[in-house]
């Protein structure tokens, strides 16, 4: 019974910290997402602003930076994690 | 307009399906293999099978036509179709695999132990798997019609026919193996059109977005409020689509789960990244050329390659429907055969599932043909759009709150599926009828599937009483379950 307790406990406390830190990097990464269109609609003169060339600062936002913000998400959530289940 | 080249790179595909199907036909032998192929495919090999399962005829020729068509808002389909991966590595592609079924109504069946949640799933699965299949096949209609001369009945119906033999002779393995290759010749030929593109912009990038300057902006398609629902859309959708949802299940383990997802955010991520590059070349070197955006990147391939180009697009495009019904036909039948029919037939052996399965997919293909035939001239990445609200409504909420709120019950999760299911269909007809201009009604329908299963399990108040043991099946390490055998 005492076993099954402490079983459940730890399951719970596991899933609560996996939780924190999946909804950490995902609430972060859907703002950097979402805010794209919020920032051409309310900051359209800074966004449209040449950065590199002919690149504006929203081409670039929705070719360039959304990807790279993605794979430094996932390098750093697949090294941890697995690097978490190892010490587990 | 006669394409020798492009004819006899399809028929080469052709060969090469069949030939794969072929061989792998030993591997239908149990419902394990034919689902799930043993959960023998590595990371790297689902990666690819993934990635081309996801890339349809929408990634692959919508995209790059809708920037043409309208430049940087056709972007946003880019960025929504790479975006949800992530969403699905962080919250869902560990906890499925180490689920182990091989449908999503397993899983959420698995998960409350409730006949009507399976049916509920299982009607979820065919409809976004219609929804997504209809596109596929028209569009196989319209490119092999228009650029080979076939004719569109003649078209669908190769199309449908092959798809449905490989599945049927060799299921998950060989669907697997075919979608590989075809990952690898789309992303090829997609590098080699947008390398030759630029070339003619001496490979400066800045040069050929000074040349379309007025089409690097936002707003001349979408207004604020639909290009902010069309990201959330695509981006919750892809966590909910059953075809690459069910493609986890054939890892071997869960740290292989997220591995895929990383080498799959990879390869879809540079595909898409080039989409741009070929759209807005297209604008600048077509012009108003283009009679369709699906053909905006064929007739760039011609300009910029002359009729080897043209041949690989097409084969490419090809390839692309090939391997994305592929994958919807396998959902689907998963769907039928082995949910309802397990479920009306419960004790069947393991033979005579698999007998039920191939003949599913016969009817599948039927059907994928038949609709095909019927949907004719709908446009693509709308039909697609349409299926990610449905399956961001129906599946996303109730498989995240599944697997991550121990309070989710059984009642909570059918309001919510059915709030998710019954409303964005019903947005959907509604913006069909313009009753609202609301293109992709994900950003209403999402939130209130999430309202109700919240709410109504608060109020229901009875988890399934063996939700810790689910939990601790789904989220804890290999080696803690390896430890307690």
């Amino acid at each position: 019974m005492e076993q099954k307790k402490d079983k459940a406990k730890e399951t719970e406390q596991y899933v609560a910290r996996e939780f924190k830190k999946s909804f950490s990097l995902g609430i972060f990464f859907l703002l950097v997402t979402l805010i794209l269109p919020i920032l051409n609609q309310f900051a359209g003169g800074f966004m449209l602003k040449k950065l590199i060339g002919n690149l504006s600062v929203t081409y670039l936002y929705s070719v360039l930076l959304i990807y790279i913000v993605a794979w430094v998400i996932t390098i750093y959530y697949v090294v941890r994690t697995d690097r978490e289940e190892e010490e587990h | 307009m006669q394409q020798p080249i492009a004819t006899a790179l399809v028929g080469v595909i052709v060969a090469i399906s069949v030939t794969v199907a072929f061989l792998s036909r030993r591997f239908t032998r149990s419902t394990s293999e034919f689902y799930v192929a043993g959960r023998g495919i590595n990371a790297i090999q689902n990666a690819l099978a993934l990635s081309g399962d996801y890339m349809s005829a929408a990634s692959f020729l919508g995209v790059a036509g809708l920037v043409w068509a309208y430049g940087y808002d056709g972007i946003w389909y880019a960025a929504g179709f790479f975006a949800g991966w992530l969403v699905l590595l962080l919250f869902l592609a560990s906890p499925i695999r180490r689920f182990g079924a091989y449908t999503i109504a397993d899983f959420v069946a698995g998960r409350f132990h409730s006949r009507p949640l399976r049916i509920a799933a299982m009607l979820g699965t065919l409809m976004v798997s219609l929804f997504y299949i209809i596109p596929q096949m028209v569009g196989a209609g319209e490119l092999l019609g228009l650029l080979l001369g076939w004719d569109y009945v003649f078209a669908v119906v190769i199309a449908g026919t092959l798809i449905t033999i490989y599945v049927v002779l060799g299921g998950m393995r060989a669907t697997t193996y075919n979608q590989i290759i075809q990952c690898v010749l789309l992303w090829t030929a997609m590098f080699v059109v947008m390398t030759l593109a630029l070339g003619k912009f001496n490979f400066n990038y800045s040069e050929l977005l000074g040349t379309v300057a007025e089409y690097t902006e936002p707003g001349r398609w979408l207004d604020f409020k639909n290009s902010f629902a069309l990201i959330f859309g695509l981006v919750l959708g892809t966590a909910g689509l059953p075809h690459i949802l069910i493609r986890f299940y054939t890892n071997p383990s869960g740290r292989s789960a997220r591995w895929t997802t990383v080498f799959t955010l990879l390869i879809i991520g540079t595909f898409y990244m080039m989409t741009p590059v070929v759209g807005l070349a297209a604008r600048s070197l077509l012009g108003d050329t283009p009679t369709t955006t699906n053909l905006v990147l064929p007739m760039l391939a011609q300009h910029v390659g002359g009729e080897w180009m043209i041949g690989i697009v097409i084969a490419g495009a090809f390839a692309a429907i090939l391997s994305t019904v592929a994958g919807l036909v396998i959902a689907s039948t998963g769907a039928i055969a082995h949910d309802l029919f397990t479920m009306l037939v419960p004790g069947a052996s393991d033979k005579r599932q698999v007998i039920v399965a191939k003949l599913t997919s016969v009817g599948v293909g039927v059907i994928a043909i038949l609709t095909g035939l019927l949907f004719r001239g709908y446009n693509v990445a709308f039909l697609v759009g349409l299926a990610f609200a449905i399956a961001a409504s129906t599946f996303f909420p109730v498989l995240m709150l599944g697997v991550w709120w121990k309070g989710t019950t059984e009642k909570g999760a059918l309001a919510g599926m059915i709030v998710g299911m019954v409303g964005s269909g019903v947005m959907i007809a509604t913006s069909l009828l313009k009753v609202h201009d609301l293109a992709n009604p994900s950003i209403i329908t999402v939130p209130a599937s999430f309202l109700a299963i919240y709410l109504v399990s608060k109020l229901d108040g009875k988890p399934p009483a063996d939700t810790l043991e689910f939990m601790h099946k789904v989220h804890m390490p290999e080696k803690v379950h390896e430890a307690a055998e």
